[in-house]
């Protein structure tokens, strides 16, 4: 079995649907030791705080969530321990082709790339 | 004390004459005529005679020529004071008669009293004029008669040649009125008859405010009448919204002081409770004396404002409804694509999964299909966009921008057999809006890899950019398949597609035409069958004009 790219991804999407497709896609690239999904962004931040193993080195962001979306996710994601959240990219990963989205998620320090659903291969070879 | 008779038709005469005498010691009696002064004579005891000629009921002549042929006054010195017999024939009549002096008006106080005391003290020495030779009273008849004769005919001339001159001065008077009349009547007409007030407004040194002249349609506008007006300038504030009040007044003081045009905007009562709004413009000058003084005109300004109002809240409404619209058209189209993409998704790891060659030729299907359907969204929200959104100003960076370009296309169409070839030459900073200008980069690249040819060699699509101080141009050409020529002119309409291949939304060309348009640039195309196609893009520099 060769050596998997990352220890620990984890999804936050409120979509079961989409967190599936997200999943497999991940599973048969075959990069990740282990998934987390998390289906709100209230959930993932609770999730974070509690977390006491090996914190995620990607995660994969909605944008349209119920009650708290993505952006609110990434304003209280910036205040947590950054010995915690500096080695941890953020992938927006939408279906929204909205520009004002678009900036305003590289306007988070945090944030590495902007992908448009749906999660495929070559999108992963893009930017892993 | 010496006693003089003075003798005049004249009060004013009489009474300097009375001054002076009496100032230098002597008794006066004043008669207004030869007449009167006879009998002054008979019951007083006078010494000395001074009269004028001209007089009525009995002139100086006649007076002299009583005195002299009277036995008991015929020594009394008698003197000519005269102003309007000079010549000297009148002289010489006047001395013919007896007279001892002939004096012409005016003389010096001190000259008169001189020639008064002359002849008393001749008197005293019994040197008075002797009695004259008058013995043959038809000579001094026909004299005296010549004399008034001549006295008359110059008083008829002068009289002549007075009214001469007075009827050219009416003449002239008549015509300066009826002209004065005219412009008058102009004015009066003008002022009365356009929409508004005319006025002329005065701030004395003192600080009093008055209008000095109120054209008839301040009845209308400020709802009283110009004689209240006239004058005093509060009854015409008291019209002023009392909220407008101080503003009004600030502004004309403003005016004032810096001798600017006054323009203000204000309520004013045009009936009891109801207020209209007034337009106010007026220029100032600066009066002699310190006061400024303004021209100017009231008009009613309800309506200007109505409209205004409306425009503002219609503008506040469509913005509103432009933005919600937006935010609508994103929602929408994100509501559509996550489904969408969803199954897409679910097409992409089932075609993994799958070896059933069938089933992977369907599920292939199923993925152009969605595919289609999401570009079409993407279309839809391209032209709501462009339609909608105000023009933004980014700095382009050609070579950036159009390698950023391919890498999308080489990704979107997964065809590395089309060679995608860029050429830039970018003399100065370019200013568009990057969001449209990609837009139609994209709908034409797209539409060049779509429909090259699959039957020659070497496919390429080849973008050159020239971009300079004024403008860019972009060349985008390819040696696909070309276009009919019947067809080229129709290319850019909704809907239209030029092959019975084509499997696009028909939106793509439509989208790039009316988004160049939007940037203020135009398109070109060129192309012929079987060749390939060059559309030539033209698109101004924002940034000549402004700062970014």
């Amino acid at each position: 079995m060769p050596m998997k790219k990352f220890d620990h991804i984890l999804l936050i999407d409120d979509s079961d649907i989409d967190n599936y497709i997200n999943r497999e896609v991940l599973e048969d690239a075959g990069i990740c030791a282990q998934i987390t999904v998390q289906v709100g962004a209230r959930q993932a931040i609770d999730y974070l705080k509690s977390l006491t193993g090996a914190f995620p080195n990607v995660i994969f962001l909605d944008i349209r969530m119920p009650m708290m979306d993505g952006f609110d996710f990434l304003e209280e994601f910036e205040h947590l321990p950054a010995a915690q959240t500096i080695d941890c990219d953020v992938f927006m990963l939408s279906s929204s082709i909205n520009p004002a989205d678009l900036a305003r998620a590289r306007s988070f320090a945090r944030v590495k790339d902007y992908l448009n659903k749906p999660l495929n291969n070559h999108q992963l070879e893009a930017i892993f | 004390m010496k006693h003089v008779l003075i003798v005049d038709d004249k009060e004013e005469n009489l009474y300097l004459l009375r001054a002076v005498l009496e100032a230098s010691g002597k008794t006066v009696t004043a008669a207004p005529n030869g007449a009167e002064a006879l009998k002054e004579l008979r019951n007083k005891m006078v010494d000395v005679i001074v009269s004028d000629i001209l007089m009525p009921v009995m002139d100086g002549f006649s007076l002299c020529i009583a005195c002299k042929k009277d036995p008991i006054i015929n020594r009394i010195p008698f003197i000519f004071y005269t102003a309007t017999y000079t010549d000297a024939s009148d002289e010489a009549f006047a001395l013919g008669l007896g007279a001892d002096r002939f004096l012409t008006k005016p003389l010096q106080p001190e000259d008169i009293v001189r020639e008064v005391d002359k002849a008393l003290c001749r008197s005293d020495l019994g040197q008075a004029q002797a009695i004259p030779p008058l013995d043959d009273e038809k000579v001094v008849l026909k004299l005296y008669n010549q004399t008034l004769v001549r006295k008359l005919e110059k008083k008829m001339a002068d009289l002549e040649a007075a009214n001469k001159q007075l009827s050219l001065e009416i003449e002239g008077h008549k015509k300066a009125q009826a002209a004065l009349e005219k412009n008058e009547r102009l004015l009066r007409d003008i002022a009365s008859s356009i929409p508004g007030v005319v006025y002329q407004f005065v701030l004395d040194p003192k600080g009093y405010m008055s209008f000095s002249y109120v054209s008839d349609g301040a009845s209308a506008i400020l709802g009283v009448p110009p004689p209240d007006i006239y004058g005093d300038a509060i009854k015409a504030f008291s019209r002023v919204h009392p909220e407008d009040f101080d503003m009004v007044m600030a502004s004309i003081s403003e005016s004032a002081q810096g001798l600017k045009p006054w323009t203000m905007v204000f309520r004013a009562m045009h009936q009891e409770g109801f207020y209209r709004w007034v337009k106010g413009n007026s220029i100032p000058r600066k009066q002699d004396g310190g006061g400024v003084l303004w021209n100017g005109t009231f008009f009613d300004y309800t309506q200007i404002k109505d409209y205004q109002h409306n425009l503002e809240s219609k503008n506040a409404e469509l913005t509103k409804a432009n933005t919600e619209l937006d935010r609508f058209v994103y929602s929408a189209s994100h509501d559509m694509r996550a489904p969408l993409t969803s199954i897409m998704g679910l097409i992409d790891i089932t075609l993994a999964d799958t070896t059933d060659a069938t089933a992977k030729a369907r599920l292939n299907m199923m993925h152009k299909s969605v595919e289609k359907l999401d570009m079409f969204i993407r279309k839809i929200l391209e032209y709501s966009r462009n339609t909608r959104l105000d023009l933004a100003h980014d700095l382009i960076q050609w070579d950036k921008l159009i390698s950023e370009c391919f890498d999308d296309l080489r990704f979107m169409h997964q065809d590395s057999s089309i060679a995608l070839l860029g050429e830039v030459s970018q003399e100065t900073k370019f200013a568009t809006d990057q969001y449209r200008l990609l837009v139609v980069l994209n709908n034409i690249l797209s539409n060049a890899i779509k429909y090259s040819d699959p039957h020659k060699d070497k496919r390429e699509v080849k973008v050159h950019v020239k971009s300079d101080h004024n403008k860019a141009i972009i060349q985008v050409m390819d040696n696909g398949i070309g276009i009919q020529t019947e067809h080229v002119t129709r290319i850019f309409e909704m809907f239209y597609r030029a092959t019975s291949t084509s499997t696009g939304s028909g939106l793509g060309l439509y989208i790039a035409m009316e988004t160049i348009h939007k940037l203020r640039g135009s398109i070109e195309v060129v192309s012929e069958l079987g060749k390939g196609t060059t559309m030539t893009i033209e698109i101004p520099n924002l940034y000549a004009n402004e700062e970014i």
